[in-house]
């Protein structure tokens, strides 16, 4: 018998099982080494963890080989102190909850370069909410004096602001299209008001034609 | 004939109360303002049911927090959530089942506005005693109807889904929490116009956008106040008798019993199907006062009950074909088993068989399992206030003026930030209590 047909028994019963009974969501932990899901719709971590690791590295990069963002004072010992105001979402794409973690994600490669020494975000949110400025307000140079002496009066003075933005530009070809994810960081010196930027790009192909599939199809 | 029409009559009476039933009572103490009652009847139909477990939480959830027990409402509500999330996929055996008996013997995973709906319940219970779950919750609400959208149809299929009425309410809380950070202006803007986008009659969508784009939070030294009320007796389900489907069926049973082989039983009972009721509520709104000073209306966010009919109204095909396709099982069935035994088409057999026949899909009750204290629409009215103690009066109006007695709660404003306050008004008078938002921390008079 019978073995085979009691295989083919079980078999049937199992695929039986599968198709009539709900199953349970799973999830595992994913290894350092195991590739990112890749967003079908937008930009996933696929995206923006190169992003934010790319444009972090091209800023530090530069003050380790010793050249310094514009305004910077000569003579000057220890980390600069950076004020990182917030991620300013200008693409197409909603972020959702990214936008948090692109924040903490840049704020702690920040931190562990001990090249800035950033203030914590509590204080610049409470900065922020007693003068009132919304972020692109401190552009101003009499806005920007006046939110450096709140936080100076907090116990928290700074040398640069930091603004990063993600902005995205969409080529389309029929059905299918290209969109380039732009991570730029913009450190602003408080005392001459010159900027310095820094930028990481990532363009992502989105398939919607057969053909488009076709040609993509396989790991990537 | 008329033993016939005597036998269904008994059947349909013999058959199980419909939720829309045990319903009722809940209904009638919620809307009389008799929390504890209202919540002893959902307790009593828990222990005794399991089918409906899960809308009767969601009925307890609404009796939680109108009673002022964000917490408790927040964690029935996550457990409905995740319970929905999980009766999503299909089961062939309670599908099978389904077809041998009604839809009652499926698990009720909800209709689409409602899993909606209990993500915005979630962000607006969370705000209302912690606060740190509030703008996961709100993105959440953006996330499941995108989803329940996306998945509507197949690639070849035409999607039904794609006319579903957005639910603003989830964009809303999301942008008022961003705008509260002062430094996420762009996120603030964004959600602001997915509001006007979706709730285009809203009318403070526009200026909340231009603030969002070109203004700020407050005026230094002020704080804002977010009004909440839940308006009117929102949607639920009745069994209704889908009377041209019953028709065309009888006449397409009878004319196979002439053509064909053996008889098929009658369809004397009408086909049943649930169908979204919208009460008519004569309360319209909600005029808030400040310190005894008119401060303006609450507006409507998020209408449940125009959503409920649309989305409803989106499906109702396929919940017809469903009742449809499950009479021509059991019709099936019996012409089956008619002609497996060699039934002759005079024997007392087969007067029998179509007895039983028609016995069979008398039985049957349209699931009208469904959360059945939302309210008919959620208001809200924004306010920027100096920093300090508040007094906030919330009145409630009709057509032609004032309905009810003004209730009041006393709100403390604190400079920069975001305070809310949530009333349930499904009649002209309060239902429960105002919930403020830091209240637990300080003492409500």
């Amino acid at each position: 018998m019978h073995r085979r047909q009691f295989l083919g028994g079980a078999l049937l019963a199992a695929s039986g099982l599968a198709a009539g009974c709900r199953g349970r969501q799973t999830a595992q932990i994913k290894s350092p080494y195991e590739p990112d899901m890749v967003g079908s719709h937008a930009a996933g971590a696929e995206t923006y963890k190169p992003l934010v690791d790319a444009a972090v590295s091209n800023l530090l990069a530069r003050h380790s080989q010793g050249i310094h963002p514009a305004g910077f004072a000569e003579g000057q010992t220890g980390p600069l102190r950076i004020c990182f105001v917030g991620v300013e979402n200008r693409s197409a794409e909603e972020i959702g909850d990214f936008k948090e973690q692109l924040y903490q994600q840049i704020d702690t490669r920040i931190v562990q370069s001990q090249v800035y020494q950033p203030i914590s975000r509590r204080f610049v949110e409470a900065g922020l909410r007693q003068t009132r400025y919304r972020p692109d307000d401190l552009f101003i140079p009499e806005n920007m004096r006046n939110f450096s002496a709140v936080m100076e009066q907090m116990g928290q003075p700074f040398d640069y602001l930091l603004f990063a933005t993600l902005t995205s530009g969409t080529t389309r070809s029929n059905k299918d299209y290209q969109r380039d994810y732009v991570l730029t960081l913009e450190m602003v010196d408080v005392r001459s008001g010159r900027s310095d930027k820094e930028s990481a790009e990532i363009s992502k192909g989105y398939n919607v034609s057969v053909m488009a599939k076709l040609k993509h199809l396989g790991p990537k | 004939m008329i033993r016939t029409a005597g036998l269904v009559l008994v059947a349909t009476a013999l058959g199980c109360a419909t939720h829309a039933d045990r319903l009722a009572e809940v209904r009638e103490f919620f809307y009389a303002g008799h929390l504890d009652a209202a919540r002893a009847v959902v307790d009593k139909h828990l222990q005794r049911r399991d089918t409906d477990a899960d809308v009767l939480k969601l009925d307890r959830a609404m009796i939680d927090l109108a009673a002022g027990r964000p917490q408790d409402a927040e964690r029935t509500l996550r457990e409905v959530r995740d319970a929905f999330d999980h009766l999503e996929q299909a089961c062939a055996v309670e599908g099978a089942a389904a077809m041998l008996t009604d839809d009652n013997r499926r698990a009720y995973a909800g209709e689409d506005y409602e899993k909606i709906l209990i993500r915005a319940f979630l962000a607006l219970s969370n705000l209302f005693h912690d606060g740190g779950d509030a703008l996961a919750y709100a993105l959440q609400v953006n996330d499941c109807q995108e989803r329940i959208i996306q998945s509507g149809a197949g690639p070849e299929e035409e999607n039904p889904k794609l006319s579903y009425k957005r639910v603003a309410l989830g964009a809303y809380l999301y942008a008022a929490l961003r705008e509260e950070t002062h430094a996420n202006y762009d996120d603030a803007a964004r959600g602001w116009a997915r509001v006007v986008d979706w709730e285009p009659d809203f009318p403070f969508g526009r200026h909340d956008v231009q603030r969002a784009v070109y203004g700020r939070h407050s005026q230094p030294g002020n704080g804002v106040v977010y009004v909440f009320a839940l308006v009117g007796r929102g949607p639920y389900k009745i069994e209704t008798a889908e009377l041209p489907s019953t028709v065309s069926l009888l006449i397409a049973d009878r004319i196979l019993s002439h053509t064909a082989r053996h008889t098929v039983a009658p369809t004397v009972a009408p086909i049943k199907v649930p169908k979204v009721a919208v009460m008519h509520n004569e309360i319209r709104g909600v005029q808030v006062f400040v310190d005894g000073h008119a401060a303006g209306s609450a507006a409507t966010i998020t209408d449940v009950g125009q959503l409920a009919v649309q989305q409803y109204e989106a499906i109702y095909p396929q919940v017809l074909a469903r009742a449809v396709a499950r009479r021509a099982v059991k019709k099936g069935a019996f012409y089956a088993g008619k002609e497996v035994l060699g039934v002759a088409n005079h024997s007392l057999v087969n007067v029998g068989m179509d007895l039983a026949g028609i016995l069979w899909e008398a039985t049957e009750s349209a699931d009208t399992r469904c959360w059945g204290l939302l309210p008919d629409r959620i208001q809200v009215l924004r306010l920027e206030l100096p920093a300090g103690q508040h007094r906030i009066g919330l009145r409630p109006t009709g057509h032609s003026g004032w309905l009810g007695r003004e209730e009041s709660a006393a709100v403390t404003v604190e400079d920069g930030r975001n305070t809310y306050v949530l009333a349930n008004f499904p009649t002209d008078r309060l239902v429960g209590r105002i919930l403020v938002s830091g209240a637990a921390r300080e003492p409500q008079p």
